[in-house]
């Protein structure tokens, strides 16, 4: 059997190093001829992953070029780190860089918690059929995108045929647009996503919470548990793990905010705040076509976050079971 | 095992059904108020008010828009997109994480390294952008099928889920005389049809919704797609309506009651929405399964 002969070769395989350079190539080759078909089916793939993933890696080049578009990116002459210097220089990239930070912070501080609330909620509710049907509703708004989400919102919150403008009227408040406003607008995009995010997001914990042996819960109704002893001393702590393991790994996002969200949200009203790492690259890049200096962003950008996902990674080895690698 | 509730937990059992309630009309209404905005017209020139019903009830907003050729054209681009392109990143990404299941692969962890790497590193924006006008994609319908055709993450969860899959029937099947491509097309295969299902349900639903690719790798109205043509008629209004013929604009206006951009705009948000509204409660269940599968055996 092929599995068999495949042991085998791996045997032969830990033997190489005793054996010759050409004969190792030959045996490496006949390993390729018996597994043929299983590569030829990588290949496929391997062309997609190389043409639009691989090849333009070689594209950060531009951040160190002056990029001819006759020269092509390879024949551009090269300029060393003036884009990366102009990166600090340019006092609107602070301003980015905090308009990031402050979405991506009050992101995880709004957005983290809410799916879990909602998952231990969900499993709490008694009536099955009613519980099924919320489920099913609350992962619908997952699946459309931030175009549609966006306008749905913006609708909402119309101070004329908008529920906003309802309420207002109500409680007798002045009615302003309240997209057009920073602080609302802030608000509006953090709520928009936790409406948007916090059922698809319940589905894991509630996956875990499936998995909680029911004995735990019966003994502790002996014990006298009430309900809400049983979810923090048992259900929550099954939670422990995901949930540790889910805040390290949201340090790895801190410097990417949500683009689809913010571009089809944002305004003239509200440029200021909205300007986030990822439309500034988008500006300057493809509006304003600065292509090195936008590719310079993009370039640290992810160093940084490649830096932090294996620093979350080290931690995450740390204190939880789980790592990545 | 049952306990009596406490008055404590009663509250909480009544408040959290009352949550819950609140939580999905927090979903639905926005949906209803588009419905409602879409089949209004006015007989003054604006809307009046917040409404749960519509005003002047009427269907012509949406006969306006589906008279729109660009949205039809929209439409096919879409469905194009989808089928084809949900299709061919199936075949594709299956074949791969079959191969990658496999533990005596050739390289095998090499080849897990190579699908790991794009998710943290990419070239970015730009380099992808020159790369695609150097393919001559550029205006291509099929800048929105090539570049996806394989997807990393995807074939992590295809690769879990084969190999949670029984050696033995695979040995068996071997015994019988089934060759390579026997096994993989007629028994892996359609023993992964639960995660397939759920990953090309993903994937159909992220072809759906892109608009991102539409706007910067089209330029002519005609090879939209209808996310975003439904982005430039939501935020770009001035230009939107051009293909909006003006008989027809005309036929409807002189009617007593008026249609106005509102219930345009939200006809159009309908109809791009519709196709998922009406197969969501059909297709809900196998969205869930997959990652739940996927995820608690990685």
């Amino acid at each position: 059997m092929l599995k068999l002969k495949n042991e085998k070769l791996e045997i032969y395989n830990q033997k190489r190093k005793n054996v010759s350079l050409i004969g190792s190539l030959k045996k490496e080759w006949r390993i390729v001829k018996y597994q043929k078909f299983l590569l030829f089916l990588i290949l496929p793939g391997l062309a997609a992953l190389i043409i639009f993933h691989y090849i333009p890696m070689y594209g950060v080049l531009l951040a160190f070029k002056e990029y001819s578009p006759i020269k092509g990116i390879m024949g551009s002459p090269w300029v060393g780190l003036r884009w990366i210097n102009q990166i600090i220089i340019v006092p609107k990239v602070g301003e980015v860089i905090k308009n990031t930070l402050m979405f991506s912070i009050l992101g995880l501080v709004t957005g983290f918690p809410a799916p879990i609330i909602l998952a231990i909620l969900f499993n709490e509710l008694r009536a099955h059929r009613f519980k099924k049907i919320v489920q099913s509703v609350s992962y619908l708004p997952n699946f459309l995108s931030w175009v549609v989400v966006a306008g749905l919102v913006i609708t909402m919150l119309s101070p004329r045929i908008g529920l906003y403008g309802f309420i207002a009227d109500l409680l007798g408040i002045p009615k302003v647009f309240l997209m057009q406003k920073e602080v609302p607008w802030v608000i509006i995009v953090l709520v928009s996503s936790i409406w948007k995010g916090v059922g698809w997001g319940s589905v894991i914990y509630l996956a875990v919470m499936s998995g909680i042996n029911p004995e735990y819960y019966d003994a502790a109704i002996v014990d006298g548990a009430t309900r809400f002893q049983r979810v923090r001393f048992i259900t929550i702590p099954f939670l422990y793990p995901i949930i540790t393991l889910n805040i390290i790994f949201s340090a790895t996002g801190l410097l990417s905010s949500n683009f689809d969200q913010i571009f089809n949200m944002m305004n003239p009203m509200v440029l200021d705040v909205s300007n986030v790492i990822d439309i500034y690259i988008y500006r300057t890049g493809l509006l304003e076509a600065q292509f090195e200096f936008s590719t310079a962003i993009g370039l640290v950008r992810t160093v940084i976050s490649v830096l932090l996902l294996i620093g979350a990674n080290q931690i995450a080895k740390r204190y939880s079971e789980y790592t990545l690698w | 095992m049952t306990t009596k509730r406490s008055l404590a937990e009663k509250v909480f059992d009544i408040t959290n059904i009352f949550f819950m309630i609140f939580f999905t009309i927090s979903i639905l209404l926005p949906f209803w108020l588009q419905i409602v905005t879409s089949t209004s017209a006015v007989s003054g020139d604006r809307l009046a008010g917040f409404r749960l019903f519509p005003s002047h009830f009427t269907m012509n907003a949406y006969k306006l828009v589906l008279s729109n050729a660009l949205l039809l054209q929209a439409y096919v681009n879409t469905i194009f997109r989808t089928v084809a392109g949900t299709l061919l990143q199936i075949i594709v990404t299956a074949a791969f994480a079959y191969s990658l299941s496999k533990k005596y692969l050739w390289k095998r962890n090499f080849w897990t390294v190579v699908i790991l790497i794009p998710l943290y590193f990419s070239g970015g924006l730009i380099p992808t952008f020159l790369l695609i006008k150097g393919l001559g994609l550029y205006d291509n319908l099929l800048v929105y099928i090539l570049p996806g055709i394989f997807a990393s993450m995807n074939a992590v969860f295809i690769r879990n889920y084969m190999m949670s899959l029984p050696q033995e029937m695979e040995e068996s099947a071997r015994v019988d005389g089934a060759n390579e491509i026997t096994i993989f097309a007629r028994l892996i295969m359609p023993l992964s049809m639960p995660i397939l299902a759920t990953v090309a349900l993903w994937t159909g639903v992220g072809h759906w919704n892109s608009w991102f690719d539409s706007m910067i790798y089209t330029n002519k109205p005609e090879n939209s797609t209808l996310a975003y043509l439904l982005y430039r008629i939501l935020y770009q209004e001035a230009q939107a309506y051009n293909g909006v013929s003006r008989d027809a604009m005309r036929a409807l206006e002189s009617q007593t009651v008026k249609i106005v951009p509102e219930s345009l705009q939200a006809a159009t948000l309908m109809v791009t929405i519709l196709p998922i509204i009406f197969l969501y409660p059909f297709l809900q269940r196998y969205f869930v399964k997959g990652i739940v599968v996927g995820s608690l055996k990685g």
